[in-house]
């Protein structure tokens, strides 16, 4: 089995499909067995135990009640659908060497397609490049995977990008209940995205936050004072990092938690995904973190 | 240490332009494209320091190359350990003689300003800050002044120093006496600018001069006296009023002088070395012309040197000889040279000062060496400079790839 690769070298591979394909068979490679049943995979029917049976379906419940051993079986879903939205505004540029933010969660909206589709469910994308929608209807199969991939590949982060109209549009265009994936940073008016996806997620839509940020961004490492120039406004400062470095922290930790807090309390999955974790890893910890909440 | 140059030091205010630079130039800050400055604007205190000193470890070795390169313009002499830094050790020979009682422009005796010389000389020598040595030595004849200072000085440490302080009277000071003078001692002639005539001391007659002559004849003998003592340029005045040195009477004794035959009995050939060099002056004084009847006598009417002359009282020989043996008799009178006197030039005295011979000294290094030292380390730091101007921005790509990664 493929180890997990790390976030560089799977940004090094260009062709987008091969690195979800790594991606996705790195986070099948860990040394536990993933508890991962899949995007449609809903419980079917009991039936008795047999030696063999991973022990983890064993309903524990039943055998305190009945004194007799069943296992769960789960069923296939064929018709779930899962709308990626992808963030694709300028902020997503940074940093403008390595793997950027942009790359990073195109690598992770490929592998989630991949993943999905490889379980005969159906993905769609939808983004919003230099103001227009750049819309990939949810639909099965190898043959759309590549679609949605071709697509995510010639995106450019660039401009800015609505959330809450990007969302919108992407749940009025799941044609039943589905899940609406976005990865962002989210940077962009928090407030509005925020009462957006609470809309959206009261028509019945699963909403998943996949936030992605770099180090850089965490850490703030930089020395010597810089001029500081906005991605996506172009505004520009002058800083010493050494004595914002304390405050910027505190106040974008506080950012990020505010979005945890707000996921959590409105039903929303949510991770925080860096730039220098392993994207198998990553993605590993989003569907761990879903498995859990089913 | 001790510095050659030290007015290279006002070179220091150079120092100033690196800290200029660093204070007010304005940084061209690196531009770094952030997804957001929402969180960084709103930090407070956003810190844009446009004018602080900056890169401070660059601008200390910058200033360290202005002060470097100072200080080796400055040319630093270094002293080793124990040694004195406060001078050679210093002879200085005072000028006593008669010509340096002559007074300078604002009425001070010469020999008073030599003495003063020679005491800022002294205290500059450094004797009062246990430093080197100095001897100050009053000399009426300098040759005898150099020649001690001379053996003082060869017993002293280099470096070492002869200082003369006079008014260089032409031949009082020959180039041969500097000659005893030890090779690596410096040489340093200040002359004391004195003028007018040698202020002469009085000086007694040796002998009076008496005449003995028939009252016939006194008259005109007097005339014939009078006349010798107008040509004799002596202070015949003075002959009454000034005591003698010794008893000496010159009688010149005439013909018609009463008891000529008695005094000519009572004269001896001279016999005394005094009455000799008497006889002797007055016969130089006549010249070849005459020849004076120089007699030694002891009589009851005279004594001491008798002259017998045969020349008529009021005649011009008798009057010649009258002021041949005053001149003879009398105070010598002062030599045009002793009334303003010639000095030294002062392109001879320059030419026979020389300096002080550090090289010689066992306690001082080369000053030129120093210098060397410090432009070496002015190029250390320049290179230092160089390196540390070339460091930030390897760094940040090094720290760029490393969070990359």
């Amino acid at each position: 089995m493929p180890a997990s690769l790390s976030p560089a070298l799977v940004a090094a591979v260009d062709d987008l499909e091969v690195a979800a394909r790594l991606i996705v068979e790195g986070m099948r490679s860990g040394q536990h067995r993933s508890p991962f049943h899949g995007f449609s995979t809903e419980f079917s029917q009991y039936r008795a135990y047999r030696p063999g049976d991973d022990l983890k379906y064993l309903d524990w419940k039943v055998l305190a009640r009945t004194d007799r051993l069943y296992t769960r079986q789960f069923r296939e879903t064929t018709n779930m659908s899962a709308m990626l939205c992808l963030d694709s505004s300028a902020s997503m540029a940074y940093p403008d060497t390595g793997l950027s933010k942009f790359r990073y969660a195109a690598m992770m909206a490929a592998a989630l397609a991949h993943l999905i589709i490889m379980q005969g469910d159906a993905v769609g994308l939808m983004t919003m490049q230099d103001g227009r929608l750049v819309y990939v209807p949810a639909r099965g199969g190898r043959g759309h995977l590549r679609t949605v991939l071709a697509h995510v590949d010639r995106l450019t982060p660039l401009g800015q990008w609505d959330p809450g109209t990007v969302m919108t549009r992407a749940a009025d265009l799941l044609r039943r209940r589905g899940l609406v994936c976005v990865l962002s940073d989210f940077y962009d008016d928090p407030e509005a995205t925020r009462a957006e996806m609470r809309r959206v997620g009261r028509r019945g839509h699963d909403i998943a936050l996949l936030q992605v940020v770099s180090r850089e961004e965490i850490d703030l490492p930089f020395t010597g004072d810089l001029e500081f120039e906005d991605l996506e406004t172009g505004a520009r400062a002058w800083l010493d990092p050494v004595t914002a470095r304390a405050g910027y922290r505190d106040a974008l930790a506080g950012f990020l938690q505010e979005w945890r807090s707000s996921a959590t309390r409105d039903g929303f999955d949510y991770v925080l995904m860096t730039t220098d974790e392993k994207p198998s890893e990553a993605l590993r910890r989003y569907l761990l973190r879903r498995g859990a909440k089913r | 240490m001790t510095w050659l140059a030290p007015w290279a030091f006002v070179g220091l205010v150079a120092v100033a332009a690196p800290v200029l630079v660093h204070w007010l130039a304005r940084q061209r800050a690196e531009r770094l494209r952030f997804p957001t400055l929402e969180f960084l604007v709103r930090t407070p205190p956003v810190s844009v320091h446009r004018h602080r000193l900056r890169d401070l470890p660059l601008l200390l070795v910058r200033i360290g190359i202005v002060v470097a390169a100072v200080t080796a313009m400055a040319q630093p002499a270094w002293v080793w350990p124990g040694a004195s830094a406060s001078g050679p050790a210093k002879a200085i020979v005072v000028d006593t003689s008669a010509s340096m009682l002559r007074t300078l422009g604002d009425g001070r005796a010469g020999v008073e300003v030599a003495r003063e010389t020679a005491a800022a000389y002294s205290g500059e020598s450094g004797g009062d800050s246990g430093g080197r040595s100095s001897i100050v030595i009053p000399a009426a004849g300098l040759s005898d002044g150099v020649g001690k200072a001379a053996a003082w000085l060869a017993a002293q440490d280099a470096p070492r120093e002869l200082i003369v302080v006079s008014d260089f009277q032409l031949g009082a000071l020959v180039l041969s006496d500097l000659a005893e003078v030890p090779d690596d001692a410096g040489v340093r002639l200040v002359p004391v600018p004195v003028r007018g005539a040698v202020p002469v001391a009085p000086t007694p007659p040796r002998a009076r001069l008496r005449v003995w002559v028939g009252a016939a004849e006194a008259e005109a003998a007097a005339a014939a006296e009078a006349a010798a003592r107008a040509t004799v340029d002596v202070g015949n005045e003075l002959v009454a009023d000034v005591p003698l040195i010794s008893d000496q009477l010159i009688s010149i004794v005439f013909p018609s002088a009463p008891d000529y035959a008695a005094l000519q009995a009572a004269a001896r050939p001279i016999d005394t070395p005094e009455l000799f060099a008497l006889a002797a002056d007055i016969q130089r004084e006549l010249g070849h012309a005459l020849v004076a009847d120089c007699r030694a006598i002891s009589h009851e009417r005279m004594s001491g040197l008798a002259v017998f002359s045969d020349a008529e009282p009021g005649s011009l020989l008798s009057a010649m000889l009258m002021a041949a043996i005053l001149r003879a008799s009398g105070p010598p009178a002062p030599s045009a040279a002793e009334r303003e006197p010639d000095t030294l030039a002062a392109a001879t005295l320059e030419a026979w000062q020389r300096d002080t011979d550090a090289t010689q000294a066992p306690v001082r290094s080369g000053g030129s060496s120093g210098g060397r030292w410090f432009w070496g380390l002015a190029l250390l730091l320049f290179a230092l400079e160089g390196w540390m101007r070339r460091q930030p921005a390897s760094e940040s790509t090094e720290v760029a790839h490393a969070d990359a990664a």
